[in-house]
């Protein structure tokens, strides 16, 4: 009777042996990378957009303010996209004949809205409220990245709970003062405090000074997010 | 044939029983909680072996198991569906579009709530309440806390929401509604239907006959409706108007007339503007329930049961008929058959000296007695918070109030009796009559439409919001007639209804009605306050307001005298302007509320915003007197001895009133107060009426063998009582009044007077939509079995034929016999029982005023702690110190030292709260000192189980309605569950008078020691910082082992894929606060999560903007701490929905640790009255109840109680 298995049957068990002992919890691992894989997350995909808006351009070349137009991320939960009205503002003076700006004009005198393409989407049962972590010092770059560089706004974080939570066990990691929420390229060190105007501070330093002054908690109860 | 076994505890350790009425030593037995057993159902009273079964089961049986092969079908189906689907895109984030508008509105921030004031309007008067509003939707109703009609004077008082206004929403939102405007079927537009009848109108007017239009609507308190009416009456000579109202009644106006001279409209007043009623007598008068005014008098009645204000508290005597949520409520109650109760008023006014009037002979020796003691009562009181008075002290005002359904005759001998005692002007006001055209003359009667449409006397018919082809009387086939009429050429008949109804359908045009929260309006409060109807959303279904349509049919705005403008868009809008304007410029000299307005826009503006007409209000009657020789006629007219025959009563439904809601799930669905029945009517008797009848009361077999089929729990040994706690099998009478004869399931209501039938209208319904029965081609009904064996699936039965003109309230010569026929009736009386073995203490304690002047702590006698008592049970013993701690007893008010006193070895303040910033646990307890520690106290006293409160709960949190056949099986999910109890030994359940009815709301206690969350597998009940068990659904996986551990019953689980999620307009219903929950999670009362983090976010962005103005630091520990700003939610800014509904301020919710807080105040004014249910069981719930004390004339009691 002929050889059933070759020599090299040997190895190839070994091997095979080997594959199911590393690929199983390879396979697990696998699982974990890519649900947080910008495939899955949706991060860093910029789609495209009615219209071609550069936040480059206006926040990081006209120096405009993000709450010039986000008018109501101050004030209550949901950070709102303008309305076509914010636009004319001014591009009823500038550019007033720009092909590009054609879709604000139509939509202005058709009253019909623009249609952005969403970005960011929070899980429904999360509950995020924008107003509060302005309001105790926590800047738009923390989430959003360096929206003043994107020429096509993309997803920076993976908006998973453990993103949203690795802030909210150590938020003086993110804290700064309340004047430069809308700086994008702040950093500890520029903080001048008028009682030690010569120290240079670390972020660690100020953030646990923030936290104490503003009683920033550290809030990782359930019902602090989900309802 | 009923075996009653002796009520006996039985101890759980020593296995010995002890029988119920030997208490313990330090049990003082007052006459009242704790010797007359307290019942929720017949079987637990008798304890069959099947409520024993049951007591040992988390779920009644079946509730877990799949039997309805329906639901199974269609879960499965949705299974495969969502299983695709997750395949597909589960797992990814979806994506989508933001749609910002292109000019935004004027205040409206993404994402947040704005309210508006406006009013629901029912039998045309109104109710004002606020609308919440969110991005364009409106959600929820919320009460209107500044309306002066309903508010109170103290700042604390809330004047609540009705459940009919909570439910309005779903109303607005229900699919079923019309939503074109057809002609005989085909589709076709408001300008094709005003073209064709502004053409029919002016044939008509034309030949110029007259008498040939017909207006057929409701009740209309609307000043700019009613004009509308009026100029349309105007414009088309020789119409009528007609109205119909399924229970208007123009009694109290005539009954007025007779009394006075002109008709009047009356006004109670229990409490407030300096007049306090210090007895209440009512005589058939559920005023704390039903009517216009009911909202505005449990507000004042509850300040007037206030437990911390014993020596305020008032009398509630009720006589009546059924039993009402008013009986309910009253410390003494006589049943009495209707046909008595008119000569009980001529006694009751010969007792308070009515001149004319004679004591009846031939009373029962224990109702002469009850109404000597009643009229002594209200002359002057003997006794004070329980104590004899040296010298009786005259009563300074008092309340006598007859109901609708009584006579003209006994509401005139009522005002005489007000008068006589000196009520006129204080508890009674008379002011002019607020519905227009009534009381209605004989011509414009529905019968008089009917004779009309028979004779040929009309050609064309505008219906308005009214449905008489479904409520008209017995004595008058208006459905044959209507359908006759149009199907005759040459005639009209239009409708704009809500809905394509019973009546819709027999029209030539149906046009859809706009719902209140989408057109402009006017209407009256009880007291003749008019609020200003203002829209939130624009008409979802194309529909009108009634004023609209009659304005477009006759109005031209250029040309006033031309018929046939087109409507414009802000019509609506134009038409209330202007009739608030006209009024405006008439009375702005006469008003001194008017002066402080510049010009109407400002006065029109406030008014808008603050939901009433600021400087209106009901016209007083001046210089009335008491027409003596009449009321002294009608005193000695003697009503003709009682038949013999059985007595039927027909009333509005607690849930689903006239038939209107009938399509409105949440109502449908919520437990009727005092009989706990969903999704049905029924023929209620009380327990001898039931014998005589011949009802088999425990049920041997099954009569629908539904032991082999379907059902197999142990529930059939107990038959129709409840069943296993739901589904109640219960027999049919077939009723039978002039003939007619109805079948309704019948159902056992101690309290119901002999030889009395209650009967609800308002079910039955055959076009009302999918919730509330068959609409033809409009989807399948998922509730309700045929029980007149012909229809398919309409819900409950329609008693409205049984009713004729002269008899629309009571028929007073009716039989009725077993027909043999069983039914199925949901009832969730017997649902989530938290009565254990043995017996433990009182869930509900009551005690009247006398025992608790006597003994102030006999809320604390409570036979299943160690205090004293012999029995030793492991609760007993975990409240022993097992931390080795040294607690000291630092005289907080923690919620769960209540009841056992502070001085007992036992308790001690164990706590589940984490110990924040890594402290030793009693630093951890320190922390929780110092943050927001939620509680609620929930007062019984107060609370009258109108269950608002249920309806405000669902709106809130998004709850689903889950039908008749999930409710029978103990699946439905409301949060927040009224229990009701019956307190009556078995011997006296055959005598009417003698039964006690309570209610307890069951929301979620919010353990401190929560027995859930130390079984939950997957740690989907957590403990949060302020104390609050959070349930986090995305973790849940199933198991109900929390439900099973949880001793109060309070937890639910979602059995089936109940939330809607096909329906469109009832996706933009839900609360976006709110997640909504799937299948196979638990899910409870989370105190409004959404609403305290709400709260705490605007309380820290105040804080910091403060502390940023001050150049302070922000504590959130301490008040007043130096150099800081306080970060706390203030009293008063985080209110929970049941807490915001309820109009008797009977839920408190606050923060514990806020020493100024309502609920600190509340719970320290109370002291030992304040108790936490199954306190044995160590679980320290947050949720605490006050005892109740009753307040009965101590002359009366010990013959009577």
């Amino acid at each position: 009777m002929a050889q059933l298995f070759p020599p090299y049957a040997n190895t190839l068990f070994r091997v095979a042996i080997l594959g199911v002992l590393l690929g199983a919890p390879g396979l697990g691992v696998a699982a974990l990378v890519f649900v947080r894989s910008p495939y899955m997350t949706g991060a860093y995909n910029a789609k495209t957009q009615p219209i071609q808006f550069s936040h480059a351009h206006h926040v990081n070349g006209l120096g405009i303010d993000c709450r010039y137009c986000h008018t109501s991320a101050e004030e209550v939960a949901h950070s709102n996209v303008p309305p076509t009205k914010t636009c004319m503002n001014c591009h009823s003076q500038i550019w007033v004949g720009s092909t590009m700006l054609e879709p604000v004009r139509e939509s202005f005198n058709t009253n019909k809205s623009i249609e952005w393409q969403r970005l960011h989407r929070l899980a429904d049962f999360a509950y995020f409220n924008h107003s509060i972590h302005i309001t105790k010092g926590i800047g738009c770059v923390s989430c959003h990245g360096q929206i003043n560089h994107m020429q096509a706004v993309y997803q920076k974080g993976t908006l998973l709970m453990e993103w949203c939570l690795n802030c909210h066990r150590n938020p003086e990691d993110h804290l700064r003062p309340r004047d430069q929420i809308t700086n994008f390229a702040w950093s500890a060190d520029q903080y001048k405090d008028p009682e030690q105007p010569d120290k240079v501070w670390t972020q660690q330093e100020l953030g646990n000074k923030l936290k104490a002054e503003l009683n920033v908690r550290s809030l990782i109860e359930c019902s602090t997010c989900h309802r | 044939m009923l075996h009653l076994p002796p009520l006996m505890a039985t101890d759980p350790i020593t296995g010995q029983e002890e029988s119920m009425s030997t208490t313990h030593p330090t049990l003082a037995a007052p006459a009242t909680a704790n010797d007359t057993p307290m019942w929720r159902s017949l079987e637990e009273l008798l304890d069959t072996p099947g409520y024993q079964a049951m007591l040992h089961r988390e779920f009644p049986s079946q509730a877990g198991e799949w039997t309805d092969p329906v639901s199974r079908r269609s879960f499965l189906s949705l299974m495969g569906a969502s299983l695709a689907l997750a395949g597909l895109s589960g797992c990814r984030a979806p994506s989508g579009k933001i749609v910002p508008n292109v000019r935004d509105n004027e205040g409206v921030q993404p994402g947040e709530g704005i309210y508006f004031a406006t009013a629901m309007t029912l039998s045309g008067y109104a109710t004002p309440v606020l609308a919440k509003s969110y991005e364009g939707r409106p959600i929820k109703i919320e009460a209107n806390t500044t309306h002066p009609s309903f508010k109170g004077e103290s700042a604390d008082s809330n004047p609540g929401v009705d459940m009919f206004s909570l439910a309005s929403v779903l109303g607005m939102y229900d699919p079923d509604r019309q939503f074109d405007a057809n002609n005989k079927g085909t589709s076709t537009t408001w300008e094709d239907a005003y073209r064709a009848l502004r053409a029919k109108l002016g044939e008509i007017r034309k030949k110029g006959e007259g008498s040939k239009v017909r207006i057929l609507s409701g009740q209309v308190t609307s000043p700019t409706l009613g004009g509308m009416i009026s100029r349309f009456l105007k414009e088309v000579p020789g119409s009528r108007w007609h109205q119909h109202e399924p229970l208007g009644s123009d009694n109290a106006y005539i009954g007025t007339a007779l009394a006075f001279g002109k008709p009047l409209e009356v006004v109670h007043q229990i409490h407030g503007k300096g007049v306090k009623a210090e007895v209440i007598v009512t005589f058939d008068a559920d005023i704390l329930q039903q009517g216009p005014a009911s909202l505005a008098l449990v507000r004042q009645f509850s300040e007037l049961r206030d437990v911390t204000k014993p020596a305020e508290m008032t009398r509630l005597y009720a006589i009546e008929p059924g039993l009402s949520v008013t009986g309910a409520k009253a410390d003494h109650r006589l049943a009495a058959r209707p046909s008595e109760i008119p000569n009980l008023v001529r006694h009751l006014a010969a007792l308070v000296g009515v001149a004319g009037a004679s004591e009846q002979p031939g009373l029962p020796a224990e109702t002469a007695k009850f109404l000597k003691e009643l009229a002594a009562d209200l002359k002057e009181s003997t006794h004070e918070n329980g104590k004899k008075l040296d010298k009786p002290k005259a009563r300074q005002a008092t309340l006598v109030a007859a109901g609708p359904a009584q006579s003209p005759d006994v509401h005139a001998l009522v005002a005489a009796i007000n008068d006589k005692l000196g009520n006129t002007g204080k508890t009674v006001r008379y002011i002019e009559p607020l519905c227009q055209g009534r009381p209605v003359s004989t011509a414009d009667t529905l019968g008089k439409l009917f004779d009309d449409l028979k004779a040929d006397k009309v050609d064309m018919l505008l219906i308005l919001d009214s449905n008489p082809a479904y409520s008209a009387t017995g004595d008058i086939d208006f459905k044959g007639a209507l359908e006759a009429f149009s199907l005759k050429s040459g005639k009209t008949s239009v409708a704009l209804n809500l809905h394509e109804d019973e009546t819709a359908i027999l029209c030539q045009w149906r046009l859809p009605l706009a719902h209140y929260l989408e057109a402009w309006g006017d209407a009256l409060s009880y007291d003749g306050r008019a609020t200003i109807v203002q829209p939130l959303i624009a008409p979802l279904y194309s529909g009108k307001s009634a004023e609209e349509f009659l304005a477009g049919l006759v109005v031209n705005e250029s040309d006033p005298t031309a018929p046939g403008a087109q409507p414009t868009e802000r019509q609506g809008h134009d038409l209330v302007r202007a009739t608030w304007k006209a009024w405006y410029e008439a009375s702005k000299g006469a008003s001194p509320d008017l002066l402080k307005f510049k010009d109407f826009d400002s006065f029109y503006t406030r008014s808008l915003h603050d939901g009433h007409v600021h400087g209106h209000s009901g016209r007083e009657s001046a210089g009335l007197k008491l027409n003596a020789d009449e009321v002294a006629k009608l005193a000695k007219a003697f009503e003709p001895k009682s038949s013999g025959q059985m007595e039927v009563v027909f009333t509005a439904d607690d849930t689903v009133h006239d038939g209107r809601f009938a399509n409105n799930g949440w109502l449908q669905e919520t437990p009727k107060p005092i009989t706990k029945i969903t999704w049905d009517n029924a023929a209620y008797i009380n327990y001898g009426t039931a014998k005589a009848l011949g009802m088999k009361l425990v049920t041997e077999k099954d009569p629908l063998g539904l032991s082999k089929r379907e059902y197999t729990g142990p529930a059939k040994e107990f038959g129709w009582t409840g069943g296993e706690h739901g589904r109640a099998f219960v027999d049919v009478l077939d009723i039978t009044v002039d003939g007619k004869t109805v079948a309704v399931p019948a159902w056992v209501v101690p309290g119901v007077a002999d030889s009395t039938i209650v009967v609800q209208i308002g079910y039955g319904r055959t076009r009302a939509g999918r919730v509330g029965g068959h609409l033809v081609g409009k989807g399948k009904p998922d509730a309700g079995k045929a029980t007149d064996g012909k229809s398919g699936a309409v819900v409950g039965v329609n008693v409205n034929p049984l009713r004729s003109a002269q008899s629309q309230f009571v028929a007073r010569s009716a039989s009725a016999k077993v027909n043999g026929r069983s039914h199925l009736l949901a009832c969730t009386q017997g649902h989530h029982s938290m009565e254990a073995e043995g017996r433990p203490a009182p869930l509900v304690r009551v005690a009247s005023l006398e025992t608790n002047a006597a003994n102030p702590h006999w809320v604390e006698h409570d036979p299943s702690l160690n205090g004293g008592h012999a029995k030793k049970d492991d609760h007993a013993a975990a409240k022993k110190d097992d931390h080795g701690h040294d607690h000291k007893h630092d005289g907080h008010d923690h919620g769960h030292d209540h009841g056992h006193g502070e001085s007992k070895p036992g308790a001690i303040p164990l706590t589940l709260l984490p110990d924040a910033d890594n402290k030793t646990p009693m630093e951890g307890y320190e922390y929780a000192q110092k943050v927001h520690r939620w509680g609620m106290v929930i007062d019984l006293n107060r609370c009258t189980g109108c269950s608002a409160c249920v309806v405000a709960c669902q709106s809130e949190n998004n709850s689903p309605v889950v039908g008749k056949h999930e409710v029978s099986r103990g699946r439905e999910m409301h949060w927040i569950r009224v229990d009701r109890y019956f307190q009556v030994t078995f011997e006296s359940l055959q005598d009417p008078s003698k039964v006690r009815t309570y209610h307890q709301p069951v929301p979620c206690m919010q353990c401190e020691n929560a027995p859930c969350e130390q079984v939950c597998p997957v740690a989907a009940t957590v403990h949060g910082y302020d104390g609050l068990n959070d349930m986090v659904y995305n973790r849940c996986v199933g198991t109900r082992y929390c439900s099973n551990n949880c001793p109060y019953k309070v937890r639910r689980f979602n059995f089936l894929q109940y939330t809607d999620y096909a329906t469109p307009s009832l996706k933009l219903l839900n609360n976006p606060e709110v997640t909504v929950r799937t299948r196979g999670v638990m899910e409870k009362c989370t105190y409004c999560v959404q609403r305290i983090r709400h709260g705490e976010i605007e309380a820290e962005k105040r804080a910091v903007k403060q502390a940023a103005a001050e150049k302070k630091s922000i504590s959130r520990l301490k008040d007043g701490e130096a150099g800081k700003v306080t970060a706390r939610i203030k009293d008063g800014e985080v209110v929970t929905a049941c807490m915001g509904a309820c109009p008797a301020n009977a839920i408190v919710f606050g923060d514990m640790n806020d020493k100024s807080s309502r609920i600190a105040r509340l719970k320290k004014a109370a002291g030992h009255l304040n108790y936490s249910i199954l306190e044995g069981l160590n679980t320290f719930p947050r949720t605490t109840y006050l005892a109740g004390l009753r307040n009965p004339n101590p002359n009366l009691e010990a013959a009577h109680g």
